[in-house]
């Protein structure tokens, strides 16, 4: 499969190249580091890869699978140390602003005003685009994390409806397990368990709380009473759970779901993607919800792209062409469609979405109307890798250690973010 | 050392001596330091050199990428302050103490029970000696397999009806390190055991002979008599092992990834996560020093002591 899509695509771009050489036309390199290397991802960087060899530009790829992206960043930090950065890199959340402020980012200014991306890419996504005035990055795609995954069969043959409130949550977890059913499937590892916080930050509905967490790690805050409220209910989901879980890859947790031996799981909208990669059919197979409480809150996630200073005309041409490209109404479409993520315009045409996903785009419009359509924490966007790793240190912790108490686990937070 | 023994003979074969007698040009009197550059060079860049390079990173003010501005000693303070370094050294002590002592002992004690001049020796040897030939990445994810609950012996156990038995050490925060411990001496004793093993052939067997005629029993020649003749089999061993021991990372890595939480963090693990996944790679640095200062403090004594007896026995 993944061969012949590659047969096809050398093919195809030899095909091009011929005839981008007859119209004397080729001009430019675009070399390229990037993590998408299967399905969805993988199709989706093929779309981008066909344009740009349409416009006659060399793709250079440098794909670097694993780790996350981790093995893709070591090869952009080298690389950077070179004095040789590729012409695109990929990037999550606070990655971009953090390689700006090293300065060795272009700019894209001219062409963001000429396409106008200002006023089709939603406002939150802007602090990630533009840093101190000139703009240095473009999303790909974005996703929302605060999202439940359920059986639709347990749910039904147990008369349990879609939990809205906390509450029904805990009433919904005690029927599936007096059924002897796992009411949640976790995967346990430190980056899964900072995700399913998210979630948890959003459900009690509240911008301020979760700006005040998230952003600023305010200290009143985080001794507050709303947060250790936030702590109880990470530590009662950590009791929801099977024993296996610590180490469980994300998509061990979602095979749980889908086989019958859990009724739900709580992952962000990728998780979906995988669903329909297996067959399922959202609706019918499976259900979706927000995290319960969460129905005006959407917390988010991106992916972008960002653009190194080079030297040669032509090859930063091929850099706006790239960038230009990722905007593209057709691309954010049809990439959106095969990622199972959001589209990053908004005026891209939805008649070919799941409820899903429509479902997912009413919300983050209902959350942006009153400042709920909020940057992860897990995933570093609403802060730095550093701030972020003292959470997932201690989050990770306390749902591994039964016997730790709330008090204790915020006071290793605060002594964390006081270390740093 | 293989030229400078090849030289003569290839000097007495030449048909004109005088262009090859070695000592009398200067390359031929310089030769055995001229063969010897090249690994000093490189090994004065890539290992006594980077070593300076990360000892100074980890006292810069270096994030996402290298930044020389000097800082001090302000990397390390904040290192030895966080709560998950202070975990992963600890657990290093567990771990390497742990694995180590077993490693030995279990090696020690299958060299001397193969050593009984058994039938089937070889096969024995080998089906023993194979954990060796796996990476620690299959080890890693075999044994994650085999420890977890809800695959491996525990759901065993209980599909055979023993519903009560539990072993549930690799997802329990205060037991997790031991599975990483019983991992690491699964694949490490077979080749500890070839180390004791040709030690134990290169005994002279008429000791154990007139050991026994004055009447003393195996246990006791073994124990005064084999096991000290050993000594430079258990160097080997040690340094060998705790050299593993510190480096163990991608054993780690595939069977619990520092999990469950930070429970089975280890200062190569932590190093990675802050150098590469968190940009901060000035306390990456100060951890790695960390490491290298911790290998140091245990083998350079160890190495010390151990070459001057050797020295001191061949003098005397």
């Amino acid at each position: 499969m993944k061969f012949l899509r590659t047969t096809t695509a050398l093919i195809a771009s030899g095909t091009i190249a011929l005839s981008a050489a007859t119209s004397a036309m080729a001009e430019g390199k675009l070399d390229i580091i990037h993590w998408w290397t299967s399905g969805g991802e993988l199709a989706g960087i093929e779309l981008l890869r066909s344009n740009i060899e349409a416009q006659g530009i060399e793709w250079i790829d440098a794909a670097s699978a694993g780790g996350a992206g981790t093995n893709a960043r070591t090869l952009f930090r080298t690389r950077v140390q070179a004095g040789d950065p590729p012409a695109v890199m990929q990037a999550l959340g606070t990655e971009v602003n953090e390689w700006a402020e090293t300065g060795i980012l272009g700019d894209l200014t001219a062409l963001a005003e000429e396409e106008g991306w200002y006023d089709l890419v939603p406002e939150p996504l802007h602090p990630f685009m533009n840093v101190d005035g000139s703009t240095v990055a473009v999303p790909a795609v974005w996703s929302q994390i605060n999202w439940v995954w359920g059986n639709k069969a347990i749910f039904d043959e147990h008369g349990v409806a879609v939990p809205q409130t906390w509450d029904e949550l805990v009433a919904a977890a005690e029927t599936f397990k007096a059924a002897g059913i796992t009411p949640i499937a976790h995967g346990g590892q430190p980056w899964q368990d900072t995700a399913i916080f998210d979630g948890i930050l959003v459900s009690f509905d509240d911008p301020d709380f979760y700006r005040k967490v998230a952003f600023e790690q305010d200290r009143e805050t985080l001794e507050g009473p709303m947060f250790r409220e936030a702590m109880e209910r990470l530590r009662w989901y950590s009791q929801q759970l099977d024993e296996g879980s610590p180490g469980r890859e994300w998509t061990q947790a979602q095979a749980m779901v889908l086989n019958g031996e859990a009724a739900m799981s709580w992952m962000g909208d990728w998780a979906k993607g995988w669903r329909v990669a297996q067959g399922q059919q959202a609706g019918v197979d499976f259900i979706c919800f927000p995290t319960p409480g969460s129905n005006d809150m959407f917390v988010w996630l991106a992916d972008f792209f960002f653009f190194p200073k080079i030297e040669g005309e032509a090859d930063n041409a091929a850099q706006q062409a790239f960038a230009s490209a990722v905007m593209e109404q057709q691309f954010q479409h049809d990439f959106s469609l095969i990622k199972n993520g959001l589209p990053v315009r908004t005026d891209v045409d939805n008649a070919d979405w799941d409820d899903c996903t429509r479902d997912s785009i009413a919300r983050a419009e209902r959350a942006n109307a009153r400042g709920g359509l909020v940057a992860s924490l897990g995933f570093a966007h609403s802060a730095r890798s550093d701030v972020q790793g003292v959470f997932r240190d201690t989050l990770s912790e306390f749902v591994n250690t039964p016997d730790m108490s709330v008090d204790e686990g915020i006071e290793i937070l605060i002594d964390g973010l006081d270390s740093l | 050392m293989a030229i400078s023994e090849h030289l003569p003979a290839a000097a007495k074969a030449a048909p004109k001596p005088r262009t090859l007698r070695t000592g009398t040009t200067w390359v031929g009197r310089n030769l055995p330091w001229l063969t010897l550059l090249p690994t000093g060079i490189l090994g004065a860049v890539f290992i006594y050199g980077f070593i300076a390079l990360t000892i100074y990173t980890s006292m810069s003010a270096s994030k996402l990428i290298p930044d020389y501005t000097f800082v001090g000693f302000e990397q390390w303070v904040k290192l030895w302050s966080m709560r998950r370094w202070g975990i992963a050294v600890n657990n290093l002590f567990v771990f390497s103490g742990l694995f180590i002592a077993i490693a030995t002992v279990i090696g020690l004690v299958l060299a001397i029970l193969l050593d009984q001049r058994i039938r089937h020796e070889g096969t024995i040897r080998t089906v023993i000696l194979y954990p060796m030939a796996l990476s620690f990445i299959v080890t890693g994810t075999a044994w994650k397999w085999i420890l977890n609950p809800g695959l491996g012996i525990e759901s065993l156990l209980h599909d055979w009806g023993f519903v009560e038995a539990q072993f549930d050490w690799l997802v329990r925060r205060d037991r997790a390190i031991y599975t990483v411990v019983l991992a690491a001496v699964w694949q490490s004793s077979g080749f500890i055991m070839a180390i004791f093993l040709a030690s134990l052939r290169g005994i002279d067997p008429s000791i154990m002979q007139s050991a026994m005629m004055d009447g003393a029993s195996t246990w006791r020649i073994y124990r005064r008599i084999i096991i000290p003749q050993l000594r430079p089999a258990f160097f080997t061993a040690v340094v060998i092992l705790l050299h593993m021991a510190i480096k163990s990372y991608d054993l780690v890595i595939a069977l619990t990834n520092g999990g469950p939480g930070t429970a089975t963090d280890l200062p190569s693990t932590f190093m990675y996560d802050y150098a590469f996944d968190r940009s901060r790679i000035a306390i990456g640095a100060a951890s790695a020093t960390m490491m290298l200062f911790t290998i140091a403090a245990v083998i350079v004594p160890y190495l010390y002591s151990e070459l001057r007896s050797h020295n001191r026995s061949r003098t005397s």
